[in-house]
């Protein structure tokens, strides 16, 4: 066995040259092509990223945004319908308030015109009644009512308190006896007599005729009068139909 | 019969004898740096078919260096690729009737062995200084320095004896069928000495490799506890 | 032939034959160990193949050793001259 020297180099040389040019021509550029796209993949990921970063801080802005507006649309309808509410609230109540007005304006009036016309229609009434009352009693004007209103002025002499006897003691001009008719002499005497008796003297006596009477005989100083007749009568009736209303 | 022992020289060259190992080597060669030159002219940031297989040759040694060593493959690539590369066809041309492969023969095993060795050094030294390299037989103490020496020589013999010896007799055992049997025969036989062709190429990458790595690693001026010659895991995934 | 070449011829023989023996015995262990480790750990398949052949390849240089010393004897007998 020997081994020759001469080839040993030469191939150790022919490999050394091999493994330089093979180097040169295809590893390092297949290196360098793998490497250069790992760099353009990795760098074109990173501005994905930085895309991706960009796009969702803006998506958040505008999600925070559109709820910033949403908040503030719910806000604002919240209020519109706050006031709108008050606002017909008061429109109803300031409606309310002047239907009542009206209402109780218009009761009152309508109580008020009915409260006229009733007072109108009991005066009217009372009226006719004393109208009725004194016709008809003008037709019983006579001798007979004559001495039935004597027999009471003279009870109702007797009956007079003393304040009035007073007064009537008073009446020194003389003492008026209206009446309607003509008095006789006995209802005379006997009025006179009446009188002297409650007085205690006797006045001078003057008779008047007085129509408006109707029917009775009244007895009338300055200062005092005895009222005894229908028109009295019938006045007291409607002054008291008047005054129950 | 001739003897695999025996290179056969072509003609003389001045001084120098032309054997048919050489003039193989040079055809290698040729097809190699022609063929990388015109494969890798147009190179694209988006790959072709063409530039896809070639990038897949690198990215695979790529993983291999970085799982072997655990460093960086840049500065390894070139060396480590070509032995490799230039081993599996050197073992394939003996598909081609006629031709014997250079790696069947003393030389060229031997020439491939020395450039081991010195690359074992020149790294060494470019990793670690001078210092570093002398300092990495010293590893782990003094003691071995005489064994780590012979190591570092019966080493090389072994890749040089075992590459020559796993080519040479699958050329001799496919010579002597086809001098026996003839037509079909010696087919199972190169499928077998493809496969050993192969794996033979390999293995002397790999041994390269670790050696190599083990002279770097030792010759660093480091730490008591050096991180382990595995890669990291998401790198071995790729 | 005298009997150098004859112990020479013998003696490449039976360095092929039994130096193929230990290393042969020692490959099936390695590859049984790495089956084992493979069917264990599926996914470190790649790095227990890796270091499967490295180590097959150390296993089988000393069957090579025997074979270059058998082709020595047989082709480049220094005895012999």
């Amino acid at each position: 066995m020997s081994i020759d020297f001469w080839s040993l180099g030469l191939q150790a040389v022919n490999v050394t040259i091999l493994i330089w040019l093979l180097s040169r021509f295809f590893w390092r550029p297949v290196a360098a092509a793998i490497k250069k796209r790992q760099d353009t993949v990795s760098r074109l990921l990173n501005d994905a990223q930085t895309a991706k970063t960009n796009a969702d801080a803006i998506l958040a802005e505008v999600t925070t945004a559109r709820e910033g507006i949403a908040a503030e649309r719910e806000t604002m309808l919240t209020d519109a319908a706050q006031k709108a509410e008050s606002a017909a609230n008061l429109a109803l109540v300031n409606a309310q308030k002047q239907a009542q007005t009206l209402i109780d304006t218009a009761q009152l009036e309508s109580t008020r015109t009915a409260d006229a016309l009733r007072a109108e229609l009991t005066e009217q009434a009372t009226l006719l009644a004393v109208n009725i009352a004194q016709k008809l009693l003008s037709r019983l004007d006579t001798a007979v009512v004559q001495s039935a209103f004597v027999g009471l002025l003279v009870e109702a002499i007797g009956a007079l308190s003393a304040e009035d006897r007073e007064s009537l003691r008073a009446a020194n001009q003389g003492i008026e006896l209206v009446g309607t008719l003509d008095l006789n002499d006995q209802e005379k005497a006997s009025l006179s007599q009446a009188l002297s008796q409650a007085l205690g003297s006797s006045p001078a006596l003057t008779f008047l005729s007085n129509p408006e009477l109707i029917a009775g005989l009244e007895i009338r100083t300055p200062h005092f009068a005895l009222h005894n007749s229908w028109q009295s009568d019938l006045a007291t009736i409607a002054k008291a139909l008047n005054h129950a209303e | 019969m001739n003897s695999p022992l025996q290179a056969n020289v072509l003609f003389q060259l001045g001084p120098v004898p032309i054997t048919e190992a050489v003039i193989t080597t040079w055809a290698i060669m040729v097809i190699l740096i022609l063929g990388s030159f015109l494969l890798a002219r147009h190179l694209d940031t988006l790959p072709g078919k063409r530039q896809a297989i070639l990038e897949l040759i690198v990215a695979t040694l790529d993983i291999q260096i970085r799982e072997t060593s655990g460093a960086a493959p840049a500065p390894y690539r070139g060396f480590i690729g070509t032995l490799f590369l230039f081993i599996l066809i050197a073992n394939w041309s003996s598909l081609i009737p006629g031709i014997t492969p250079p790696t069947a023969q003393l030389e060229t095993d031997a020439a491939l062995a020395i450039l081991v060795f010195l690359s074992i050094i020149w790294f060494g030294i470019s990793k670690g200084g001078v210092r570093g390299y002398f300092k990495s037989f010293a590893a782990p103490n003094l003691i071995m320095i005489p064994l780590n020496i012979l190591e570092s020589v019966t080493r090389i013999f072994s890749m040089f004896v075992r590459l020559f010896g796993n080519v040479m007799s699958g050329v001799f055992v496919i010579g002597i069928v086809a001098s026996l049997a003839g037509l079909l025969v010696p087919i199972p036989l190169m499928a077998l000495d493809l496969l050993t062709g192969l794996v033979q190429a390999y293995i002397f990458a790999v041994l390269a490799m670790v050696f190599i790595t083990a002279t770097v690693e030792e010759s660093q001026p480091t730490v008591k506890d050096s991180p382990p010659a595995s890669p990291p895991l998401e790198e071995r995934e790729s | 032939m005298d009997y150098l070449s004859l112990i020479s011829i013998f003696s490449a023989a039976f360095a092929v034959a039994f130096g193929a023996i230990g290393p042969a015995l020692a490959e099936g262990r390695a590859v049984a160990a790495a089956m084992d480790a493979i069917a264990r750990q599926p996914e470190a398949a790649n790095t227990i193949s890796r270091t499967l052949f490295v180590g097959l390849a150390m296993i089988e240089t000393t069957a090579i050793y025997c074979l270059v010393i058998s082709l020595l004897l047989l082709f480049a007998n220094p005895l012999l001259g």
